[in-house]
């Protein structure tokens, strides 16, 4: 079945639908998650409340615009779940787990980012100001075009060529700034 | 490392973000799907009435509001079972229906309306929605969250609240902070909003019956009040409650339609006590542009305020909570309209027909410039307003290259602190001359509380745009309040550089500036003076039956005001004896013979003058005529004409003159004054005389006329 018909149809509320959608999605959702910023042990609970959310919203987009919405959706959700919830989770994660549980997230990042100049460009890619930051996330990890990017992000199109001139600008001084280790795989 | 370079590796690191572990579990999602249908959907009530025809003009001021209500219902949806509602009885709720409906049917009695009016309003709607959704039968079993039913009831309650009960709830709970405040505001402007939509929708309704409120072929609001007990009950009754809820009928710049605004002067008096400084510039913002957006404000403005609001709409949202509604939505009217200011529709009328730019868009654009502080729109038009200014505001390069696009980077480089402040123009800024008492209790609150903001950090963005005045009596303040690092911090870079920090806050060097009996501050453009790189000026205060200006200050490179000393701008007299004589003489014979003008460069204006009277003395006016500029942009008078003039009689300078003084009234321009010997025999005499001099390549000169 056609993405685009499995969108009305989940717009008409099969849930059936809605279901195979996510099961097409889920991937890109949790990735885009974790390259803004989520931890990986946060990944199913970001993941969750995007989908809960989407169709919430489901009815208002147009099916065209699916992937703008989950991009938009995806990227609200990750901002808001650090600045709503986590202090309520920390709370609950120290008195319940304290060490283990930094210990556990750090070993999961480490887990995905086996090499170490993945985990450096990585990095830098998270000390970008957001701005700078979602624009390359999108454009290398997701290949959105700057027309996608400038429609989920709701700026001008010109403003995401800027911030892509300079986010690579900087990226770079940050590498150079680091030893710019050699990629030896 | 090039872009190429970096496109591999993040390419490689693409292909890594792969290893990412996957635990979705779908079903999860469709029961937490589940639980929020079964929350009753926000759906307005199908009574059929023609209230529900309404248009909504303010569909995202309103979806927000019924999100900010219901918002709590979301998110603290769970898969928890309810404890705390396990205590309520059917009575219980029962009981909280017949409360709802007497709270209900207050406001409705309150807006004079009747129930399908009443079940019209926006945020009645919602409330009920609120109310269906946590207490209504069966809630006990079918409810899905776990807000206490009690909690679900207050949110109701308080999505029925009228602006005006709204407006005494929040005075009588004293101060907010910022997210308080514009939490508040952002209900209250939605609420304002929903009855102005109600309202709107009547008169429209009414337009037959209330067409005859017309005054010399305008419709008026005056004769539609006037007249009320004419009209139809609905608007007598709207005219009554109007005022109560901080509103008020108008009539558009055209004439041809009634429209409803807010009033809030009873309001706001108080409210601005309570509510955060910084969040409740958005009730003043929102008086002046209304839900309509700029359009109204450009109908209703000239074009050259609009720079006004826009640096009033920066500021509000450089200084306020990023996240909330009234920010994003000022957000949208800061861009609109500079986009407006900078790239009217018709750029023929923007520019004439030499391509010279309207003088309505100049005074808009140069107001951009100086708006004190970091400020986006500063930062994008200062190189325009300059280049054109240079350009006799002829159309140019620069501005054919303005990207409003830059205005955003701007803007979110403020909002993130990254922004520099823009020099500002202070030859435009300072007014030609001033008189600020010392004793006007305006004057000194206000530098009180600058006085108090820059006293907690010593954050310099707080005086920026502060004059020389009020700096000085800032730190005047400071010295009265022993707050001796304060007066380092106002204290010039050069003063700085010169003196130790610790001696000076141990042993201000400099106290009591301003004197004890003086009764005002004198700034006069005149002593504004550009000396270099540095723009300097001297501030005035009353020296005996004179304004002396002793006060030294500086524009730092910072673009802030700081004192530099104190020092009369006024040399001390010379005395005209034999010394001064001899050194008079000296340079005149060294010039008489010549006429070399280098010759006098290095000499002082008093010595100038005293040569022109010397010259007099001897009777030599050709001297006296080569001391005059020669400059052809000044006036002239031939030679020929000048000698055969009258000419005054001196018979020796030191018994003409006792003193002779020097003062600098600006770059390049200076007064020396003489002050006569006393004559006994004229009582009338002014005993001064003022002898103008301009300053020039080879020194001091007189112009033609100097004593004029």
């Amino acid at each position: 079945m056609l993405e685009l018909e499995l969108i009305e149809r989940a717009q008409q509320g099969d849930k059936a639908a809605y279901t195979e959608l996510i099961h097409i999605h889920h991937r890109t959702v949790e990735k885009f998650a974790f390259q803004c910023g989520v931890l990986v042990h946060d990944i199913p609970d970001v993941t969750q409340e995007v989908f809960v959310k989407l169709y919430r919203f489901l009815h208002q987009f147009q099916r065209d615009r699916f992937t703008t919405w989950l991009y938009k959706i995806t990227l609200n959700t990750a901002r808001d779940y650090y600045r709503k919830e986590t202090k309520e989770k920390e709370k609950s994660h120290k008195l319940n787990t304290g060490i283990r549980e930094t210990y556990m997230s750090k070993s999961a990042e480490d887990r995905v980012l086996v090499f170490e100049e993945d985990r450096e460009l990585h990095k830098a890619i998270q000390s970008l100001d957001e701005k700078y930051r979602h624009p390359i996330i999108m454009f290398y990890f997701h290949e959105l075009s700057y027309e996608q990017i400038a429609e989920v992000l709701n700026v001008p199109l010109s403003t995401i060529k800027i911030r892509q001139l300079r986010a690579k600008a900087l990226l770079k001084s940050a590498l150079q700034l680091n030893g710019g280790v050699r990629h030896g795989r | 490392m090039d872009d190429k370079q970096l496109e591999e590796r993040l390419n490689l690191l693409k292909s890594s973000y792969d290893r990412l572990p996957s635990s979705l579990d779908t079903d999860e999602i469709l029961q937490k799907i589940e639980n929020e249908n079964n929350i009753a959907p926000v759906e307005k009530k199908s009574k059929g009435s023609k209230w529900q025809r309404i248009t909504v003009w303010a569909v995202s001021i309103a979806s927000v509001f019924v999100i900010g209500i219901l918002g709590t219902t979301f998110l603290n949806d769970s898969n928890d079972v309810t404890t705390s509602d396990q205590e309520n009885s059917e009575d219980d709720i029962k009981n909280l229906e017949k409360k709802y409906k007497e709270e209900r049917l207050k406001r409705q009695q309150m807006l004079q309306m009747d129930e399908v009016e009443f079940a019209s309003i926006e945020f009645v709607q919602y409330a009920d929605s609120i109310f269906s959704a946590q207490i209504s039968p069966g809630t006990l079993e079918g409810k899905n969250d776990n807000i206490p039913i009690k909690e679900g009831y207050k949110n109701a309650l308080e999505g029925l609240k009228l602006p005006s009960e709204m407006v005494e709830d929040t005075i009588s709970k004293g101060k907010l902070n910022a997210v308080q405040s514009i939490s508040f505001i952002g209900d209250f402007i939605a609420k304002t909003e929903h009855l102005i939509n109600f309202y709107e929708y009547l008169l429209y309704e009414q337009g037959a019956d209330i067409k005859i409120a017309e005054h010399d072929g305008r419709l008026s609001e005056h004769v539609l009040i006037a007249n009320r007990y004419n009209m139809p009950e609905e608007i007598q009754n709207m005219i009554e409650v109007l005022p109560k809820q901080g509103l008020k009928l108008a009539v558009n710049k055209e004439g041809t339609a009634f429209q409803i605004v807010p009033d809030w002067a009873m309001f706001t008096r108080d409210l601005f006590t309570v509510l955060d400084e910084n969040e409740s510039r958005y009730l003043s913002l929102y008086s002046s542009i209304p839900g309509y957006g700029i359009v109204n404000l450009l109908d209703e403005q000239d074009f050259s305020v609009l720079g006004y609001y826009l640096a009033e709409i920066e500021f509000t949202l450089l200084n306020s909570t990023e996240d909330s509604v009234m920010h994003a939505r000022f957000e949208n009217y800061y861009f609109d309209l500079a986009e407006m200011i900078l790239f009217p529709s018709d750029i023929n009328e923007m520019f004439n027909e030499n391509n010279v730019l309207n003088m309505d868009t100049r005074i808009a654009w140069e107001s951009l410039v100086n708006i004190p502080g970091v400020s986006p729109i500063a930062s994008l038009m200062k190189p325009v307003v300059i280049s054109m200014n240079a350009s006799n505001w002829k159309y140019n390069e620069t501005y054919k290259l303005l990207d409003i696009e830059q205005l955003r980077d701007y803007y979110y480089m403020a909002l993130e602190d990254a922004l520099e402040t823009t020099k500002l123009d202070w030859f435009a800024l300072l007014p030609d001359g001033e008189e600020m008492s010392l004793e006007s209790n305006e004057a000194s609150n206000r530098l009180l509380d600058l006085y108090e903001r820059f006293n907690e950090n010593f954050d310099f963005s707080v005086l920026h745009g502060v004059g020389p005045m009020d700096i000085t009596l800032i730190y005047h303040y400071a010295d009265s309040e022993n707050n001796h690092e304060v007066m380092w911090e106002l204290m010039s870079s050069t003063f700085k550089s010169e003196n130790s920090k610790q001696d000076f806050i141990e042993n201000p060097t400099l106290q009591n500036i301003i004197r004890e009996s003086s009764k005002n501050l004198y700034f006069n453009k005149d002593y504004l003076i550009q000396n270099n790189k540095y723009l300097t000026t001297y501030i005035g205060q009353e020296k005996g039956d004179q304004v002396s200006y002793d006060l030294v200050l500086r524009l730092d490179s910072d673009d802030i005001w700081r004192i530099q000393g104190v020092e009369d701008s006024i040399s001390k007299g010379t005395l005209v004896d034999d010394e001064f004589v001899q050194r008079v003489h000296a340079l005149y014979k060294a010039f008489a013979k010549t006429y070399d003008q280098a010759i006098l460069k290095e000499a002082t204006p008093e010595e100038v003058v005293g040569l022109f009277y010397y010259s007099a003395q001897l009777k030599d006016y050709d001297t006296q005529y080569e001391l005059y500029i020669k400059d052809d942009t000044r006036l002239q008078i031939p030679k020929d004409e000048y000698m055969s003039g009258e000419h005054q009689n001196i018979v020796d300078i030191r018994l003409e003159f006792t003193e002779i003084k020097f003062a600098l009234l600006s770059e390049g321009y200076g007064v020396v004054t003489l002050t006569k010997h006393p004559d006994p025999r004229k009582s009338d005499d002014n005993p001064i005389i003022s002898f103008q001099l301009i300053q020039t390549e080879n020194g001091w000169r007189p112009p033609f006329m100097p004593i004029q």
